[in-house]
C-alpha cells in the first residue's frame, strides 16, 4: 500500500481536485455572505496563501528525516511527545475530514435522496474510499486522472451554458464598503487552500521530486483559476442573493434549460460532487492512515484501513447533531480551526526545525 | 513426463515384448514388421493416424531394396552406415520412442540393434486455413490461425520475415504436454517481459492445457477480475501486429487461439481492421465504440434509476411517453430491466450453442419474447425492450469477445445499484469499477495507460487512429528499444512534391 511510486503532475491533478471538490459548490454562497459583491476577487487573494502552503509544504518535506513529518516531530519534541504531536495532528484531520464528509452527505440527502438514511451514503462512500486506500496511493491518483478531467469539463459545461443568463452589472460598485469584507472573505478561500499541506504525506511517493514545486504552484493556480469562474458565473447570475442558498452552483444548474430537452442539470452538479468528494476523502483517508501507520511504524498499514474507516463514520456523526451546526461551524469558527491546524502548527513545525538546524549547524562548525 | 530410462533391448522380440507392456490397451499403437534386404529385420512403431504411411512405405520398401554383403564388418554395422543421415534422431530408451511417436514420429527397430532410429513424418487431418470465424472484417486478410501450432508457427514467421521474431518452445501439461510457443520481436520487446511471460507459464503445473484459456487463467494478474487481461485472437494479422508494438504472443497447440500480452483496456477496443481502412473513418468508429462501450454498461442501470428515483430529470414530454407506456407494467423497472436483460443473455447463450438448423427457431421466439408480443401482453414496456436491445447491440460492437462478456456481466450489479441507491448508486458502481481498472495491471503494463497514469505521447493512438504516415513512437511501457515506428513523419505526397 505504500510502495506505489506517483509523478508529480499526478499528484498535482489530485491536490487540485482535492481542494476544488467542496469548494465549488460551497464558497461562492459563504464568501458572498462575507464580501458581497466583492466574492469573486476572494480566490485571488486566496492565491497567496496557497503559495504558501505548497511552498511551506515542499519545506517540511526537506526538512524531515526519511521525508516523512511524523519522523520530524519525533526528532523535534523527543520520540514519545512527537507520537503524542502526531497523533493530535491526525485527530484533528480526522475532524476535518468528518465535517467535509458529513457536508457531501447532507447535500446528497437534501437535494436527492430525502428518506435515504444519511449512514447509508456515508457507508458506501467510505467503503469504495477505504478499497482505494487498501490498493495504494498510486490507484487513488489514477482514478485521479480519470475522473479530473470529467469533473472539470462538466464545471466548465455548466458554466458555460450559464452564459446567457449572466449580467455583469451584478458585480458594480467595486470595493463598495473597502477592503475589510474582502479580506473576511478571501480568509475563507484560505481555509480550502490551507489543504495543501496535506500533501506532505504524499511527497515521499512523488518519483521526480524536483517538480514538486512547479507543479505544486501550476496546482495553485487552476484552483484559483476554477474559484474564480464559478465565483463570477454565480455572483453574476444571482447576485447578492447568493448568499442566501447554501448551493448556489446547483440552483444555477436548474437554471439551464436549452431547447425544452437540455434541462435539469442537477444529476450533473451531483456527479461533479460525488467524484470531487470520492478524491478528497480518499486522500485524507490515506494521509489518515499512512499518518498511524508512519507513527507506530506498522509494517502492514492495510490491517488498519478497515478500523480507521469505522472510526471516520463515527466520527461523521460526533461533529455536530445536525447539518445547520456543522455548517455554521464551517462558516464561522471553522476557518479559523483550519488555519490554526494546516497553517500556523506546521508552520511552527518548520521554524522550530530550521533553528534547531542552525543549532546543530553551530554545534558541528564549533568542533 | 517419463522419469524413468528403460534402455533397448538388442533382440527385437524383447524390445516389442517390452513396449506392448508400456502400451497395453492402446489399440491405436501399431508395429510393422518387415524385413530389410534379407538378412535384416525391422520394425516400424507408431500411432496411426499421426504419421504419413504413405511414406513410411516408401521407405520401407527403399530398405526392402537394401543388400549386405558378407565381409568383415556385420550386417547391423553395414544398416548403421546406411542408416545413417535417413533418420532424424537416434535414440536407446524405451521412453524416447514414446515421446516421438506422440508426437508423430515413426520409430525404427532393428533386430539385433539396441537403438532405435526415429523418422519425423508426422501429418495428420487437419482443418484447412479459414477464415476467421469470430473476428471477421470487411478489409484485411482472411486467414486465421488453425489447431495447428506449425501452421500458427509458419503464418507469423510469413508475416514478420526477420530473424528478429523469436520463438521460444515450452511444453505444459503432465500428460498433455502441449506445445507452447513465446513469440516476440527481439529489441522490440522488452527483456523483463519476455522472461516474464516465460516464467509464469514454466510454473503452470496441471495435467492438461487443451485451450488457451487455462494458461490465460494462470498467468494473468488478477485472477478475480471480470476483465480480461491477455488478448486472445484468431488472426494472425492482429497477433503480428501486437508483435510489432512490442507485446508477447502465445501460441497454444491445439487452438486457433492465440494469446497477446500485455494489453490494455484501449488495446482490447481496437480491432485490427482499425489500421486497414481510412484513418477518418476508423478513428470515428473507434469513437463510436468507446460510446457504445460506455452505453452497454450504463444504458439499463440509468435508465432504471431514472425511472425509479429522478422523475424529475427526463423531459417531460419523454416523461409523459414513457408512463404512458408503463400504465399496465405490473413490475418496477429494476425487476422490468432484471428480466429482460437476463432473458436476452438467455437468448444469445441459446443461440450460440445450438446447432445451426435449430438456430432459426431460437431467433424467431427471441422476436417474440423480447419484442412486440411482450410489450402487447403487458409484461413489459416498450422503452424497456429499446433499452435491451441497444444495449444488446452495444455489447456486441466490441471487436473483441472477451470484453464484450465482461461489460455485459458487470450490467447486472450496476442495475441492482442503481435500483437501489438511484444515480448514486450507479456512480458507486462507476468509482468502483474505476478503482478496480486503475489497479489493474497486464504483465506490469497499467491497464488504463495511457489514460492514467496519464502518457501524452501516446494519446494519439486512443484519441483517434493515426494515420501511417504520422510520426509514432514505439508505445513505452512494452518495448526497450524506442524510437519511431515508421522514417519520415510526412506523407509520400508531401515527400515527391518536395524532390520536385
Amino acid at each position: 500500500m505504500l510502495n506505489g511510486k506517483i509523478s508529480s503532475v499526478q499528484l498535482a491533478v489530485i491536490m487540485f481536485q482535492f481542494v476544488l471538490s467542496s469548494t465549488v459548490l460551497l464558497m461562492p454562497s459563504i464568501t458572498t455572505r462575507l464580501s458581497e459583491k466583492d466574492m469573486w476577487l476572494t480566490p485571488l487573494l486566496g492565491m497567496g496563501l496557497g503559495f504558501l502552503v505548497v511552498w511551506l509544504a515542499y519545506k517540511l518535506f526537506k526538512l524531515s528525516p526519511e521525508g516523512s513529518i511524523v519522523r520530524l516531530m519525533e526528532s523535534l519534541f523527543g520520540t514519545f511527545l512527537g507520537k503524542i504531536v502526531s497523533i493530535l495532528f491526525i485527530l484533528f484531520q480526522f475532524h476535518i475530514v468528518a465535517i467535509s464528509t458529513r457536508d457531501y452527505a447532507e447535500f446528497i440527502e437534501s437535494n436527492f435522496f430525502l428518506e435515504t438514511p444519511i449512514v447509508v451514503i456515508i457507508g458506501t462512500m467510505l467503503i469504495l474510499c477505504g478499497w482505494a486506500v487498501r490498493r495504494g496511493f498510486e490507484v487513488i491518483a489514477r482514478t485521479g486522472q480519470i475522473f479530473v478531467p470529467i469533473i472539470t469539463l462538466f464545471t466548465v459545461l455548466i458554466l458555460i451554458l450559464l452564459i446567457p443568463e449572466l449580467n455583469p452589472l451584478h458585480l458594480l460598485p467595486f470595493m463598495e464598503r473597502g477592503a475589510g469584507p474582502l479580506l473576511q472573505g478571501s480568509l475563507v478561500v484560505d481555509g480550502w487552500f490551507s489543504q495543501l499541506l496535506l500533501a506532505v504525506y504524499i511527497f515521499p511517493l512523488v518519483r521526480d521530486q524536483d517538480n514538486i514545486r512547479k507543479w505544486g504552484f501550476w496546482c495553485v493556480i487552476g484552483i484559483t483559476f476554477v474559484m474564480l469562474a464559478s465565483n463570477l458565473a454565480v455572483f453574476m447570475l444571482v447576485g447578492e442573493s447568493a448568499g442566501y442558498y447554501t448551493y448556489p452552483v446547483l440552483m444555477a444548474a436548474r437554471y439551464i434549460a436549452y431547447a425544452e430537452f437540455f434541462e435539469h442539470l442537477e444529476a450533473i452538479v451531483m456527479m461533479v460532487w460525488v467524484l470531487g468528494e470520492y478524491i478528497k476523502i480518499s486522500v485524507y483517508y490515506y494521509v489518515i492512515t499512512r499518518g498511524i501507520s508512519d507513527t507506530f511504524r506498522l509494517k502492514k498499514p492495510e490491517v488498519i484501513v478497515m478500523p480507521v474507516g469505522l472510526l471516520l463514520l463515527f466520527v461523521c456523526f460526533w461533529v455536530g447533531p445536525d447539518f445547520q451546526t456543522v455548517s455554521s461551524f464551517i462558516a464561522n469558527t471553522g476557518t479559523s480551526y483550519i488555519l490554526i491546524g494546516f497553517v500556523l502548527f506546521p508552520l511552527l513545525l518548520c521554524i522550530l526545525a530550521v533553528i534547531r538546524g542552525w543549532f546543530k549547524g553551530l554545534g558541528t562548525s564549533t568542533k | 513426463m517419463n522419469d524413468h530410462n528403460t534402455p533397448l533391448a538388442s533382440r527385437i522380440e524383447e524390445t516389442q515384448e517390452m513396449l506392448e507392456r508400456f502400451l497395453n490397451d492402446c489399440s491405436d499403437a501399431s508395429m510393422y514388421h518387415f524385413r530389410i534386404g534379407e538378412q535384416l529385420s525391422g520394425m516400424f512403431v507408431f500411432f496411426s493416424g499421426l504419421t504419413h504411411e504413405d511414406r513410411m512405405d516408401e521407405l520401407r520398401q527403399e530398405m526392402a531394396g537394401w543388400r549386405f554383403h558378407p565381409d568383415n564388418t556385420t550386417f547391423q554395422q553395414q544398416f548403421q552406415y546406411k542408416i545413417t543421415g535417413l533418420c532424424s534422431e537416434e535414440i536407446s530408451t524405451l521412453e524416447e520412442i514414446i515421446d516421438h511417436i506422440t508426437t508423430g514420429s515413426v520409430i525404427l527397430l532393428v533386430d539385433g540393434i539396441d537403438r532405435g532410429y526415429a523418422f519425423s513424418l508426422a501429418e495428420w487431418r487437419k482443418r484447412a486455413i479459414e477464415d476467421p470465424a469470430a473476428e471477421s472484417v470487411i478489409r484485411g486478410p482472411r486467414e486465421g490461425f488453425t489447431e495447428s501450432m506449425i501452421d500458427n508457427r509458419a503464418m507469423l514467421r510469413r508475416r514478420l520475415r526477420s530473424q528478429k521474431l523469436k520463438m521460444k518452445g515450452i511444453e505444459v501439461g503432465r500428460i498433455t504436454q502441449s506445445h507452447i510457443t513465446i513469440a516476440y520481436i527481439e529489441g522490440l520487446a522488452a527483456p523483463e517481459l519476455v522472461r516474464e511471460v516465460e516464467d509464469r507459464i514454466a510454473m503452470i503445473d496441471i495435467d492438461g492445457v487443451l485451450e488457451s484459456g487455462t494458461i490465460e487463467e494462470y498467468i494473468e494478474d488478477q485472477p478475480y477480475s471480470p476483465f480480461p487481461q491477455l488478448l486472445s485472437t484468431e488472426r494472425p494479422d492482429a497477433a503480428a501486429a501486437g508483435l510489432l508494438e512490442g507485446r508477447v504472443v502465445i501460441l497454444t497447440d491445439n487452438t486457433p487461439m492465440a494469446l497477446i500480452a500485455p494489453v490494455s483496456l484501449f488495446s482490447l477496443l481496437q480491432s485490427p481492421e482499425d489500421y486497414y481502412e481510412r484513418f477518418l473513418i476508423a478513428t470515428a468508429i473507434r469513437w463510436l465504440r468507446y460510446s457504445f462501450f460506455f452505453i452497454a454498461l450504463l444504458v439499463p442501470s440509468g435508465y432504471v434509476a431514472l425511472l425509479t428515483y429522478h422523475h424529475e430529470m427526463i423531459p417531460s414530454a419523454l416523461l409523459l411517453s414513457i408512463a404512458k407506456s408503463r400504465e399496465a407494467i405490473p413490475f418496477p423497472a429494476l425487476m422490468e430491466a432484471f428480466m429482460m436483460e437476463t432473458m436476452f443473455e438467455a437468448l444469445r447463450e441459446a443461440g450460440v450453442r445450438l446447432p445451426k438448423q435449430v438456430g432459426a427457431a431460437v431467433s424467431i421466439v427471441g422476436a417474440l419474447v423480447i419484442g412486440q408480443a411482450a410489450t402487447s401482453a403487458g409484461l413489459v414496456s416498450s422503452p424497456m425492450v429499446m433499452v435491451v436491445a441497444i444495449t444488446g447491440i452495444a455489447s456486441f460492437l466490441l471487436p473483441h469477445y472477451s470484453v464484450g462478456i465482461s461489460i455485459r456481466l458487470l450490467r447486472f450489479p450496476m442495475m441492482f445499484l442503481a435500483g437501489i441507491f438511484g444515480l448514486l448508486g450507479l456512480l458507486m458502481g462507476i468509482i468502483g469499477i474505476t478503482i478496480h481498472l486503475c489497479s489493474l495491471r497486464s504483465f506490469g503494463l497499467p491497464y488504463l495507460s495511457p489514460m492514467a497514469p496519464m502518457m501524452v505521447g501516446e494519446w494519439t493512438d486512443v484519441i483517434m487512429r493515426p494515420p501511417a504516415w504520422l510520426p509514432r513512437k514505439r508505445p513505452r511501457l512494452t518495448n526497450s528499444g524506442g524510437g519511431l515506428r515508421n522514417k519520415s513523419g510526412m506523407h509520400v505526397s508531401k515527400l515527391h512534391r518536395k524532390q520536385e
